[in-house]
C-alpha cells in the first residue's frame, strides 16, 4: 500500500510537473544553440501548473514578436 | 457481500444504485448522459416511478474515526458525501463484465491514454501536452499564413497600375524606369530598388524645383497652416478640430473646474480637521465603549447629532465632502495645464500661419485675433474667433482651388507623382521584404520548438512511462493468478505510441505473445477469455493502486467465458489482492456463486441471494425481513397489508423459536408455515411452564389464534373460500394485537429482546443480562 500511496501522492500536479519541467529545461539548456527567448515563453505560458485558458494564444502572440523583433534589419 | 441471481432478477440494480449514488450527472454509464434515440440519459431513471416512490440511495462512509453519511434520491444532485469519495478515486470502480473489454480492444489509443493520464493524476501533464501540440500548429499556421503578403502584392498591383501581381524586383525597376520615370526625363534611372540608389536623390530634388515652380509647394504648406488651426474637415465624422477649437474647450473646461472647485471649497470651509475627523471616524469603527464624540468631547447625546451613529454619520459625510474637494482641485490643476498647453499651440498655429502668409496675404481679422490671444490671461473668457475663423476658411476655399487648378495644369508625369509611386514601391519591397525575415525567423522558432516541446514530451514520457511500468507488473500479477500456475502469461506491455515525439499523448497495450512474436495487439492473439482476463487484470490494478484512499470495489457479473479452475482462481485472487476492500460482488453463475464462501471469511462476507423481483420494490433478498414500517406503509395506504403481517409474524416467530431452541418436526432451513412456528412455541412455553400470554379483553393465548391464523388466510391463495377477503379493520387490528404479543417478550428486568437458551438450560435467559425468561402479564 505504501507503493500504492507514493505512486499516487508523488504524481501531485504541481510537484511532478517542477521535476519534468527542470529536468527537460536542464536538457534543453545543454543543447548548444538553445534558444532562451523560446524557452522563456514555453516556461512562462504553456509548461506551468495552471496556464491560462488562453495560453496558446498568448504564447503564439509572444512567439509573432519575437520573431517579428528578430526579423529587423 | 456477494450476491446471486439468475439474469433478469434486478441484481445489476445493487450496482447500479451505487453507480447512480456515485454519479455526478445523475445517471448510470450504459444509459449515457442525454436522451438520444439510443441513450435515454438521467431521465430513464425515472420510468421505473423511482421518483413517486420516493426512491433513494443512502450510504454510510467511515474514514478514519470520522464517519459520514448522505442521502442522494432520484433524481437529485451529487451529495457531498460522495463528492468527498470520490475524491479520493482514480480509477472507476464499478466494473461491468460487458464493457471490461473496452480499455483493451475498444479503445483508440488517445483515449486509453487519456484515461490512463486519469488514473495517474496526470492530467496536467496532459494538459501541457495538448497545448504544445497546439502551439506548434498554431506557429506552423503562422508560417504559411500569407495574408500580409497578398495585401503587399495588392499595393504593388496598385502602385503599378495593375502591371505587375508577383514582386520580381527585376520587373518592377523595369516598369518604374520605363513607364514610371522615362516620360518626365530620361536621365533619371534606378539601377536599384533601394532608397540609397542615386536616382532618388535627383527625383526629390526636380520634384522640389517642380513644386516650387508651380508655387503648390507654398499653396500646400499655407492649407497646412490653416488646417492645423481650423482643423481638417473631412477627416472625421466632424471633423478633426483644430486649434482654435482646443483653446476654447480647454477655457471653457477650466472655468467649470474652478467653478466646481470654488463650491466644494466653501462646503468643506473647515477641512483643516480632516485629519481628526478621519481618526474620529476610526475609532467610531473600531467598536471602541465611548460615551461622548472623539471630535468635541460632547456626550453623543447632547451633540448635535444626538447619538454616536448620528455622529458616525455625520463624521463619513464631512470626510467624504473633503475627499470630494480634492479630486476638485486635482482637475482645476489638470485643467489649467491643459489650457496654458492649448494656448501655446495656439499662438504657435497662428505664429505660423502669419509668416507663410507673409505680405501675399494680410489679413488683419487674424492678426487681432492674434493679437487677443496674446493679452488674454489665463481665466479669462476667450477671445471671439469668429471672423478670424471666417477669414482663414475663405482663404483656404481660395488656395484650395489654385492648388486643384494648377494641378489640373500639369500633365499626367510629374516629378511629385513619379516620387509618389517609387516610394509606395519602395515601402512594400522593403514590407515584403520584412515579412519574408519574419517568416523565416518563424520557420527557424517552429523548429526549435518541435526540439524543446520534445524535451518536455519526453520527460513526461519518462514519467508517465515509470508510472505505467509499476502498473504492469500488478496487472502481469493479477493476470497469471487468474489464468493459473500452468498458464502461458505472454508478457503484457502499456506502450506510449510516437516516443521521440513532442506529443506522445496516446498508448497501445501490448503482449509479447511469442519471441517471434513481441508487441502484438491482444485481440488477434488472445482468446476470449485471456482478453477478459487482461482487461480485468488491468482495471483491478489500477483499482488496487490508485484508489488506495476508498477502498471499494463492485463487481457486477465479470465471471464469463470461465471454467471452474478461473471461477476458483478469480475467487482466490479478490482475496488476495482486495481482502481489505468492501465489495459488492454480484454474479448469474451459481457454481461461481457457491465456491466464494470456501474463499472469503464468513464473519466479513454476506452471501445473498435475489428469492423475486417485487414490482414496486425492486430485487427481494431471500433474507429480507419485512420492516414494520412497511407493514404500516401499506395500511397507511389501505393497501392489503395481510401477506406482509404473515411474513413478518412468521419472521418473528421463526427468530424466537430459533432463540428459545423450540422443537420442531420441521427442517429449520425450509420455510414454514405460521401455523407449525405458532405450535411449536406454544407446546415449548407449556413444556417450561411458562404460560401463554393473553392480550387484554381476549379470553384465550394469542398464540391459539396464530396457530388458527384466520385472519392471515384470508390473504393466502390457499384459503377455504376464496370469495372472503380480509378488511381493512379487520388487518390493522390483527397487526395491533400482533405489536402488542411481540412486546411481551422482553426481558423482565432489562427489556432486551433478544435470548438465548444455553446447554441444559430448560428456560430461555436474555441475551444481555442473562435473567431467565419470564412474561410480566397475565397468561394461560
Amino acid at each position: 500500500m505504501e507503493d500504492a500511496d507514493e505512486a499516487a501522492g508523488g504524481t501531485c500536479a504541481d510537484t511532478v510537473l517542477q521535476g519534468i519541467r527542470a529536468k527537460a529545461v536542464s536538457r534543453i539548456e545543454s543543447e548548444p544553440d538553445a534558444d532562451a527567448e523560446l524557452l522563456a515563453i514555453l516556461t512562462s505560458r504553456i509548461v506551468v501548473a495552471s496556464p491560462d485558458e488562453d495560453a496558446v494564444d498568448l504564447a503564439a502572440a509572444d512567439i509573432q514578436k519575437l520573431a517579428e523583433a528578430r526579423a529587423l534589419p | 457481500m456477494a450476491v446471486f441471481a439468475p439474469n433478469g432478477m434486478g441484481k445489476s440494480s445493487l450496482v447500479d444504485s451505487l453507480e447512480y449514488y456515485f454519479s455526478e450527472d445523475g445517471t448510470l454509464d450504459r444509459l449515457g448522459r442525454r436522451s438520444s434515440p439510443t441513450q435515454a440519459g438521467p431521465s430513464a431513471l425515472r420510468h421505473v416511478d423511482a421518483e413517486d416512490a420516493g426512491t433513494s440511495v443512502h450510504m454510510w462512509f467511515r474514514q478514519g474515526r470520522k464517519k459520514f453519511d448522505d442521502s442522494r434520491p432520484v433524481p437529485a444532485p451529487f451529495p457531498p458525501a460522495a463528492e468527498s469519495v470520490l475524491g479520493m478515486v482514480k480509477v472507476p470502480f464499478v466494473i461491468r463484465g460487458y464493457e471490461l473489454r473496452r480499455f483493451v480492444d475498444d479503445t483508440s489509443p488517445v483515449d486509453r491514454y487519456r484515461e490512463l493520464a486519469e488514473w495517474f493524476e496526470l492530467e496536467p501533464l496532459l494538459a501541457v501536452q495538448e497545448n504544445l501540440k497546439a502551439l506548434r500548429n498554431r506557429v506552423g499556421r503562422m508560417v504559411a499564413d500569407t495574408t500580409d503578403t497578398r495585401e503587399r502584392l495588392r499595393d504593388l498591383t496598385g502602385a503599378t497600375d495593375g502591371a505587375i501581381r508577383e514582386f520580381d524586383e527585376a520587373a518592377v525597376l523595369d516598369w518604374l524606369n520605363d513607364i514610371a520615370l522615362a516620360p518626365l526625363n530620361g536621365s533619371i534611372r534606378f539601377t536599384e530598388l533601394s532608397a540609397d540608389d542615386p536616382a532618388l536623390r535627383e527625383l526629390e530634388g526636380r520634384r522640389r524645383a517642380e513644386r516650387e515652380r508651380t508655387g503648390l509647394e507654398t499653396l500646400e504648406n499655407l492649407l497646412a497652416a490653416i488646417d492645423a488651426l481650423l482643423g481638417r474637415p473631412a477627416t472625421g465624422p466632424e471633423g478633426q478640430g483644430g486649434h482654435i477649437d482646443s483653446f476654447e474647450k480647454s477655457v471653457s473646461r477650466f472655468k467649470d473646474a474652478v467653478a466646481n472647485e470654488a463650491a466644494m471649497r466653501s462646503a468643506t470651509s473647515e477641512s483643516v480637521f480632516g485629519e481628526v475627523w478621519a481618526k474620529a471616524k476610526d475609532l467610531l469603527e473600531s467598536g471602541a465603549e465611548l460615551d461622548e464624540c472623539p471630535v468635541c468631547d460632547t456626550k453623543f447625546a447632547k451633540s448635535p447629532n444626538g447619538s454616536r451613529e448620528g455622529v458616525y454619520a455625520s463624521l463619513s459625510r464631512s470626510l467624504e465632502n473633503l475627499e470630494e474637494y480634492r479630486k476638485a482641485e486635482v482637475a482645476k490643476d489638470s485643467a489649467e495645464a491643459k489650457l496654458r498647453q492649448a494656448t501655446r499651440s495656439l499662438g504657435e498655429a497662428l505664429d505660423r500661419f502669419s509668416l507663410l502668409a507673409g505680405s501675399a496675404y494680410q489679413y488683419d481679422t487674424v492678426a487681432a485675433y492674434r493679437g487677443a490671444l496674446r493679452s488674454c490671461n489665463t481665466g479669462e473668457p476667450a477671445p471671439d474667433s469668429g471672423e478670424a475663423a471666417g477669414a482663414l476658411n475663405g482663404l483656404r476655399a481660395s488656395i484650395s482651388a489654385d492648388v486643384e487648378r494648377i494641378r489640373q495644369q500639369q500633365s499626367e508625369f510629374t516629378y511629385d507623382a513619379a516620387l509618389k509611386t517609387t516610394r509606395r514601391l519602395l515601402a512594400t519591397k522593403s514590407e515584403l521584404e520584412r515579412i519574408r525575415r519574419t517568416k523565416e525567423e518563424l520557420r527557424a522558432i517552429r523548429e526549435c520548438l518541435g526540439r524543446q516541446a520534445g524535451a518536455f514530451g519526453a520527460a513526461i514520457a519518462e514519467h508517465t512511462g515509470i508510472l505505467i511500468g509499476s502498473l504492469q507488473d500488478e496487472i502481469r500479477s493479477i493476470y497469471e493468478h487468474i489464468q493459473g500456475a500452468h498458464a502461458k502469461v505472454p508478457l503484457i506491455r502499456i506502450e506510449l505510441a510516437g516516443e521521440g515525439s513532442y506529443d506522445q499523448r496516446s498508448a497501445q497495450v501490448l503482449i509479447d505473445f511469442a519471441d517471434s512474436c513481441k508487441g502484438a495487439m491482444p485481440g488477434g492473439f488472445l482468446s476470449d477469455s485471456q482478453i477478459h482476463t487482461l482487461a480485468l487484470s488491468i482495471r483491478l490494478a489500477a483499482i488496487h493502486r490508485f484508489n488506495a484512499g476508498a477502498r471499494i470495489l463492485a463487481l457486477d457479473d465479470i465471471v464469463t467465458s470461465y471454467d471452474a479452475d478461473h471461477r476458483k482462481n478469480i475467487a482466490t485472487m479478490l482475496n488476495k489482492y482486495f481482502g481489505d476492500f468492501q465489495i459488492i460482488l454480484a454474479t448469474h453463475d451459481r457454481h461461481f456463486f457457491d465456491i466464494l464462501p470456501d474463499h472469503f471469511p464468513k464473519n466479513r462476507w454476506r452471501f445473498a441471494k435475489i428469492k423475486e423481483l417485487q414490482s414496486g420494490v425492486g430485487p427481494v433478498l431471500e433474507d429480507h425481513l419485512v420492516r414494520d414500517e412497511e407493514v404500516e406503509m401499506k395500511l397507511n395506504k389501505r393497501q392489503d397489508a395481510i401477506n406482509d403481517i404473515r411474513k413478518v409474524q412468521e419472521e418473528w416467530l421463526d427468530r424466537i423459536c430459533r432463540e428459545f431452541e423450540t422443537p420442531t418436526t420441521f427442517r429449520r432451513d425450509s420455510n414454514h408455515s405460521l401455523n407449525e412456528l405458532a405450535t411449536s412455541l406454544g407446546l415449548f412455553l407449556k413444556n417450561c411452564n411458562l404460560g401463554s400470554p393473553t392480550l387484554p379483553e381476549h379470553s384465550r393465548p394469542f398464540l391459539e389464534s396464530m396457530q388458527r391464523s384466520k385472519i392471515e388466510n384470508l390473504g393466502s391463495h390457499h384459503r377455504n373460500d376464496p370469495y372472503t377477503s380480509s378488511s381493512d379493520g379487520d388487518t390493522r387490528a390483527r397487526w395491533e394485537e400482533f405489536k402488542i404479543f411481540r412486546s411481551m417478550f422482553k426481558c423482565p428486568k432489562c427489556g432486551h429482546q433478544r435470548f438465548k437458551r444455553p446447554p441444559d438450560f430448560t428456560i430461555p435467559v436474555c441475551a444481555k443480562c442473562k435473567t431467565p425468561f419470564s412474561f410480566g402479564c397475565q397468561t394461560q
